[in-house]
């Protein structure tokens, strides 16, 4: 796709790295251009009124100049902020997650309607607080299907047949859903993970919000999408690692 | 851009390229400066001194060629009181503003999920283990108005609250975005004084 010298766009704000100076190179996710690279001058001074927009988990309108090498921020307005996400630690890794996810499973320069619609409406989610774990495992299955790798949930790759309530196995290797005499020695997932993560997908947002699953079956979630990210991605997500930390940060600091 | 066909001219390009803000063409015209340069043989050997005889304060975790570095030695600070900043830089910045009397300690980064640095490559066993000495009464957690200087904050004060000392934070007179080190003295000594518990 080629860009315009110079363009207005809404942009979520994935990550970002500090560069020489006080400048910053800044990965947005725009709707219409995708994954961008850019810079952002002087971003780290004390009067620049742009930096606190362009920090990750913001929603921002921008405007972006063509440069030597890639584009420059040349204007920024802050839409949305997330202020409470952003004051909880542990909704902050999980959102911070989803971000570092969308990053790595997203191609640069490629049109993202799709999940910039998914992502802005599962960090909202976070914000409020309600199922942050439900919005997430909806978005790492959106982005994975986005992205070309989503899984097989309704029918055994090996042979075919249509899988129910029964359950079967789940192997990140073969890409999905196997039977149970087909899939051993992969992992068992229950009649009711299957059918929560055909739930996932399918549901509108409306319906996701009503539903709840049993801590059981979310575990299972967790594990499965996990295990398929760690085999897609060739490792396990950097943020992934903070977050088991967090799980486990030792309350009582004082011996050790 | 055009190759440098000598090969210790390459090397020391080279080099040269990997410091912060150092482009090609600046490595480049740096090189050929420090080859034209008749003093370069002392720059060499005060890169050679600092590299021997730079250490980490067994206290604060600064750099020094002392330990403990001056200011932990300094009989006249605050020993109740210690700042938790980012970075060496920070710590001159706050002196800078020449109000705060307290003593420091360096975190030497700050946690960034996202790129794989985790609390276990930041100087905070060390914090801990200073306050385990019972003599702080307060800790100002003094990392940048980021969003990993703010989740750096949560997490020491998640890690610090069960010793029962006082946790703060600078007041929000830096904006979200800036860095302590570009803030002006007046902004930070106003910070620092109006700090706020956590
Ligand atoms: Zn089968
Ligand atoms: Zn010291």
């Amino acid at each position: 796709m080629t860009l315009p010298r110079l363009f207005k766009t809404e942009a979520l704000v994935l990550r970002h790295r500090p560069l020489a100076e006080a400048d910053r190179l800044v990965t947005l996710l725009t709707p219409r251009y995708g994954k961008l690279e850019v810079k952002a001058k002087g971003v780290r001074r004390a009067k620049s009124r742009m930096g606190g927009h362009l920090q990750p988990l913001t929603r921002v309108l921008v405007q972006l100049a063509q440069g030597r090498t890639r584009y420059v921020v040349a204007g920024c307005q802050a839409l949305e902020g997330f202020p409470s996400l952003r004051a909880d630690l542990d909704r902050l890794t999980l959102a911070l997650y989803l971000c570092e996810l969308a990053d790595r499973l997203l191609v640069p320069g490629v049109e993202a309607q799709m999940p910039y619609a998914y992502l802005l409406e599962s960090l909202r989610h976070l914000e409020e607080g309600r199922k942050p774990n439900l919005w997430a495992r909806r978005l790492e299955l959106a982005l994975l299907r986005y992205s070309g790798y989503g899984p097989e949930l309704q029918r055994c790759l090996a042979c075919g047949r249509s899988l129910g309530p029964e359950g079967g196995a789940f192997s990140p290797l073969a890409g999905g859903l196997l039977c149970l005499p087909c899939g051993q020695g992969a992992a068992p997932i229950s009649g009711p993970a299957l059918r929560a993560l055909s739930l996932l997908e399918d549901a509108s947002a409306a319906e996701l919000a009503r539903l709840d699953f049993p801590p059981s079956v979310e575990h299972e979630l967790e594990a499965h999408l996990r295990a398929y990210i760690v085999h897609v991605l060739e490792g396990q997500a950097n943020t992934l690692d903070f977050l088991d930390k967090l799980r486990h940060v030792p309350l009582i600091s004082g011996q050790r | 851009m055009q190759e440098v066909a000598a090969g210790p001219l390459a090397r020391l390009v080279q080099e040269l390229l990997r410091f912060p803000g150092i482009g090609p063409k600046t490595a480049q015209r740096l090189a050929y400066f420090i080859i034209r340069d008749p003093e370069a043989s002392s720059l060499a050997e005060a890169i050679l001194e600092a590299k021997e005889r730079i250490i980490f304060c067994s206290q604060c975790q600064n750099l020094t060629d002392v330990d403990p570095c001056p200011l932990c030695a300094d009989p006249r600070r605050d020993r109740s009181l210690i700042c938790v900043v980012e970075d060496p830089l920070d710590v001159l910045a706050i002196e800078r503003s020449g109000r705060y009397r307290g003593l420091y300690h360096v975190l030497h980064g700050v946690l960034s999920p996202m790129d794989g640095i985790g609390p276990e490559d930041l100087k905070m066993e060390q914090l801990l283990a200073r306050l385990r000495g019972g003599s702080v009464k307060e800790v100002i957690i003094a990392t940048n108005p980021s969003l990993e200087g703010e989740a750096t904050a949560m997490y020491l004060a998640r890690l610090l609250r069960p010793l029962g000392i006082r946790i703060t934070r600078p007041a929000r007179g830096l904006p979200m975005g800036a860095d302590i080190q570009y803030a002006d003295e007046v902004t930070l000594a106003r910070a620092i004084e109006g700090r706020q518990e956590l």
